[in-house]
């Protein structure tokens, strides 16, 4: 083993990182599930998740390297080092070195916990180097912005601040990321949170259609790689000023602005053909019911979902001939087609039937070109109500999302007569006989979706 | 008084104030480019009191340690008026400035945020070491904050444990964030904190 090598295996043994360790690969693992997903497994979400855990590996990864900077100073060891015959450079690194092995190892077995899950759980697709290598490439930029704050200001608070700052940055910008949907303007889109690895490593914003567009991963690496090589670089020349040092510095410098330059310049949007191709799965239904492959296990559910809501709009003017999963489309397509998103077993069936209810009965689409909101009207309200509980799921949700006032209510007493009549509107439009009811549909259906009809019109 | 004020200024006491005045502005700062959005102010409420706490903390650690280990008076009254004053410090500057930030209760929420956060700050001092006291609190705040996304769609309310997130009235979140405060100063105040990870006392 060569004296560098050996030089790191004592770093890594005496460095505060082992007694951190435990809480390290508890952070990262942690991170890695604080994302919203719709419980099917894909390997580009997987990925996604491992990345994810730099949130909160990073700021303690980069607390630690700050300590570790300063921790010849804190023991009064600074002559006694400099008698050594290793260059003052060579040292900080491979400290530097020692330290951040331990994230890293962190970050592995939590990586190494995800994919065995998502295998575990028949996950589809392939995963993600991109997201994969961006998450660890950013906790070791991390740790070299720490390792640099506290070899040019080691003072007694510059560990807890680093970590703190660090999960001040990194932390909040990913509440912000913008879900790249199709056709989204590219001023809407802001680049330079980009920049922020936390923001293109985020899995929910992911999806089977699309997968990772666009790919700002190798952008990204050069991005985080430069940063890196910067603060190492202006350790190495704190330590010892040197040429070498003197040169890293400029290259790192060179490759982060290429890195950003890239990332800000990126084009953001994506169009239908951006969508890889697949081969639907279907059911026949009371209508055909097609799923993404990747959604195969909830077929059934979905069916399901469909059988109970759509069954008495079938053959009635207006209603979905056809249900697609679909990556660009949502609500009914002018061919007949509903598409949706399919059945998720984190959102269980009272979200999930809400949401479809309140496609049937409002013609979303149109509203969206009309630059107009989703509010159902009242009519609208009431037959999305009663679509829920006939179809035997919990219509809680449905009654306190689906049915509003429609115009301005002031006061308490304002809100009980309309609670009254809306209530009274569901009981008759309840009590029906199927033919009334049906009858009714075939005329009106049409316009209850563009939200021609009012209160009193309904039966 | 000799003593105190000559183990305060080991302490870097002053220094720990000016610490707490910076913090605070900090923390104005950014309520005020950020005041109508929840989660930017509730980031506030988290952190401005945690980066006060790890200034608490790291003040336990002790540049004679060892010396200090020989003196026949006991050091637990030092000890005691020193963490005393940090966050009465602490209490007033962070307070003053949260009354300006647009929520009733953000002062309680701020001063209970630091009372728990210094209570971990202190169970770290005495676990690792002064200089290290601030992983656990950093830790635990770090995951609190994030902890909203782990739960389930159209849930919005934080989990029972991330006490930092609930609101000033919460008496439970109270009654945590003192208890915190309480076994940390019992722990700190008669056995100060330790010297170094796996270095026996």
């Amino acid at each position: 083993m060569s004296a560098t090598a050996r030089l790191l295996v004592i770093e890594m043994r005496r460095s505060v990182g082992i007694w951190l360790f435990l809480a390290m690969v508890g952070l990262a693992w942690y991170a890695s599930r604080v994302t919203l997903n719709d419980g099917i497994e894909i390997w580009v979400r997987a990925s996604g998740q491992v990345g994810l855990s730099l949130v909160l590996l990073g700021p303690l990864a980069g607390g630690v390297a700050a300590w570790a900077a300063g921790r010849e100073r804190w023991r009064g060891l600074e002559e006694l080092v400099t008698t050594t015959p290793r260059s003052p450079a060579l040292r900080a690194i491979v400290r530097w070195g020692g330290t951040t092995a331990w994230a890293v190892i962190a970050y592995f077995i939590v990586g190494a916990y995800v994919f065995i899950k998502a295998a575990a759980g028949g996950a589809w697709g392939s995963p993600s180097p991109s997201l994969l290598l961006v998450g660890l490439v950013a906790i070791v930029a991390c740790a070299a912005l720490g390792y640099l704050v506290g070899t040019y200001a080691p003072g007694l608070y510059a560990a807890p601040v680093t970590a703190v700052m660090l999960y001040v940055v990194l932390a909040p910008f990913r509440y912000r990321v913008l879900a790249i949907v199709p056709g989204l303007p590219r001023d809407r889109v802001n680049p330079v949170e980009y920049l922020l690895p936390t923001t293109f490593v985020e899995p929910s914003q992911y999806n089977v259609f699309h997968g990772i567009a666009p790919d700002l991963g190798p952008q990204l690496l050069a991005w985080l790689s430069g940063l890196t090589i910067i603060a190492l670089a202006s350790v190495a020349l704190r330590k010892q000023p040197s040429w070498s040092a003197a040169v890293a510095l400029i290259l790192g410098c060179g490759t982060a602005v290429v890195g950003a330059v890239s990332v800000v310049g990126s084009d953001f949007s994506i169009s239908p053909d951006t969508v890889r191709p697949y081969t639907p799965v279907c059911e026949e239904r009371v209508i055909p019911v097609c799923v993404h492959p990747a959604y195969a296990s909830v077929l059934d559910d979905t069916g399901d979902l469909i059988d109970g809501l759509v069954a008495p709009l079938v053959g009635i003017p207006g209603a979905p001939i056809r249900v697609e999963q679909d990556g660009d489309r949502w609500g009914m397509q002018p061919e007949g087609t509903l598409a949706i998103a399919a059945y998720s077993p984190t959102n269980g069936e009272p979200y999930e039937a809400t949401a479809l209810a309140r496609e049937l009965v409002q013609d979303s689409r149109a509203l969206a070109t009309r630059g107009m909101t989703g509010e159902l009207s009242v009519a609208q309200g009431v037959v999305a109500v009663w679509l829920v509980q006939q179809s035997g799921h919990d219509s809680t949700r449905a009654v306190a999302q689906l049915l509003s006032p429609g115009r301005e209510v002031r006061t308490a007493t304002e809100w009980d007569e309309w609670q009254a009549e809306a209530d009274s509107a569901l009981e008759r439009f309840s009590e029906l006989s199927p033919e009334e009811r049906r009858e009714w549909l075939e005329d009106n259906f049409i316009a209850l979706r563009a939200g021609e009809m009012r209160l009193e019109d309904l039966p | 008084m000799r003593l105190c004020w000559l183990y305060l200024r080991s302490r870097l006491a002053g220094w720990a104030i000016v610490g707490f005045v910076v913090i605070s502005m900090a923390g104005w700062l950014w309520v005020t480019r950020h005041l109508h959005q929840p989660r930017s102010i509730l980031l506030a409420l988290v952190t401005v009191p945690l980066a006060a706490a790890c200034v608490i903390g790291v003040g336990t650690h002790s540049p004679f340690a060892e010396l200090e280990q020989t003196v026949s008076r006991s050091l637990a009254l030092p000890r005691l008026l020193h963490l005393s004053s940090l966050l009465l410090g602490a209490t007033l500057i962070l307070a003053g400035v949260a009354t300006a930030w647009p929520l009733n209760d953000a002062p309680v929420v701020v001063l209970r945020n630091l009372a728990g956060f210094v209570g971990l700050a202190l169970i770290g001092a005495r676990l690792l070491s002064g200089f290290l006291s601030w992983p656990l609190a950093v830790t635990f705040g770090m995951v609190a904050f994030v902890s909203p996304s782990v739960v389930r769609a159209g849930e919005e309310e934080p989990p029972r444990w991330a006490w930092p997130l609930w609101g000033g009235a919460d008496t439970v979140s109270m009654i945590v964030a003192i208890a915190l405060l309480v076994i940390g100063l019992s722990i700190v105040v008669p056995f100060g904190a330790r010297q170094s990870p796996g270095v026996a006392d």
